[in-house]
């Protein structure tokens, strides 16, 4: 059966590669143009075999030394990666006590700056536009510019001074260093690790307003989840 | 079919393995015959056997740095790319079903670290060595030029390609696998193989010149 079309690519694929039909054979012989296309093709695989076979191929060929040590290469990059993995993901059964300390701290600090965003401000009723000026319940001076129509809370400008000096101190970079590269597995050995009653000292730092505020959290959730002591 | 765990350690292979790195031949076959198939060489590594994935390492190190340097054209980076397969193989070994062979699962994994890697970033090629191995009195000098020279120029035309055209022309030219063991590494049809081949081909030609390519 005679072909009433060009040869498709596939098709002329195979022609130069020494398959494909006789129909698509035929049509090859007869077409200008597919002719012309099969012969662009041949001549490119062609260059490209020469290419591959040319003078040591076309990968030059490395040292031996080189395929000696490269499955020695992988397995070390191997144990590095598993060793990162460590590091990323502590064994909590290893260190339980010293994850379940650190989680209750981290909880209690988000629970007291919850509460230090909502603590309300003497003075603070101003909300068109002026700078006001009060003093909050822990005895900082608050120093805000309110933008009309938006409920914006006080900053605390001794804290946030407090917080960009830690972040110039080298001591504190030292510290956060450590930090970064510490394992659970290493520090617990060396008595390294949260101690029994973190949280409770975290809640003493408190101030008398930040923990009637805690307290009042505290019974409302007790009272809405209907846990607490009857 | 056994279980994973049923595999033991073997002593031989292990104390092979110090001759095998020293560059003694024919232990590349022990562990063939130790693991006669892919099924069972995945199964030795996925079990921790010594020197299972040294041997799976071992055994396809070249075909998978020839891949990655023509990918990149150049040592180092085809060295860190063929670490990087074979860091992506062992994480993905659970996942090997054995419906393709190891050495294709292992170009698909190759193909695609090339490609992302030579996206990301532009390569610059060795300069060819042109009178590599050759003793000079053996050939015109002059063929032999411009031979390396076509060579290199089509080198540089092919890193010019679009991603999926320079795999199937690296793949099929280059590493001569045919069109349907292509076709499961970049995960298309047999059919859509030859047609990128065939788009490679041409693009090819019209960067190379039609000077270059009639002399």
């Amino acid at each position: 059966m005679r072909l009433v079309r060009h040869a498709r690519p596939a098709e002329l694929i195979d022609l130069a590669e020494g398959g494909g039909t006789q129909d698509v054979a035929q049509h090859v012989e007869q077409c200008s143009e597919c002719r012309k296309r099969l012969r662009g093709l041949r001549t490119m695989i062609a260059l490209n075999e020469m290419a591959r076979d040319a003078d040591g191929g076309d990968v030059p060929e490395t040292s031996p030394l080189f395929w000696t040590h490269f499955p020695g290469r992988v397995r070390t990059a191997l144990e590095s990666a598993v060793h990162r993995e460590r590091i990323w993901w502590p064994d909590p059964l290893t260190a339980p006590r010293a994850v379940l300390a650190l989680s209750a701290a981290l909880l209690v600090g988000l629970v007291a700056g919850f509460v230090v965003s909502r603590m309300p401000v003497s003075g603070w009723t101003d909300r068109q536009g002026t700078i006001v000026m009060g003093e909050a319940a822990g005895g900082a001076t608050v120093v805000d510019q309110q933008v009309a129509g938006e409920g914006a809370f006080p900053t605390f400008p001794e804290l946030a001074g407090s917080v960009n000096e830690d972040e110039g101190d080298p001591g504190w970079a030292l510290v956060l260093h450590m930090a970064e590269s510490a394992r659970w597995d290493d520090a617990t050995p060396i008595d390294v690790f949260v101690s029994d009653g973190a949280a409770d000292r975290a809640l003493y730092e408190l101030s008398v307003a930040e923990r009637r505020e805690l307290k009042r959290l505290l019974e409302v959730e007790i009272g809405a989840t209907g846990s607490g002591p009857s | 079919m056994r279980s994973v765990g049923a595999i033991e350690p073997n002593t031989e292979l292990r104390a092979g393995w110090r001759e095998l790195l020293s560059g003694s031949s024919d232990l590349v076959a022990a562990g063939t015959e130790r693991y006669g198939t892919d099924e069972d060489l995945v199964r030795g590594c996925l079990a921790g056997s010594p020197g299972a994935f040294d041997l799976f390492v071992e055994l396809h190190q070249r075909a998978v740095y020839r891949l990655c340097y023509r990918f990149v054209g150049n040592h180092e980076d085809a060295a860190d790319l063929s670490q990087e397969v074979f860091l992506r193989a062992h994480r993905g070994l659970t996942r090997f079903r054995a419906k393709s062979s190891l050495s294709t699962w292992l170009y698909r994994i190759g193909v695609n670290v090339c490609l992302n890697r030579v996206s990301a970033k532009r390569h610059a090629t060795e300069p060819l060595e042109l009178d590599r191995q050759r003793d000079p009195r053996a050939v015109d000098p002059v063929e032999n030029i411009d031979r390396g020279v076509r060579a290199a120029r089509l080198r540089t035309a092919i890193a010019q390609l679009p991603p999926r055209q320079r795999a199937v022309v690296i793949l099929r030219v280059y590493h001569e696998l045919p069109h349907q063991e292509i076709a499961a590494i970049v995960g298309s049809s047999v059919g859509a193989v030859k047609a990128n081949f065939f788009h490679a081909l041409g693009n090819l030609r019209r960067l190379l010149g039609r000077e270059t390519v009639s002399k």
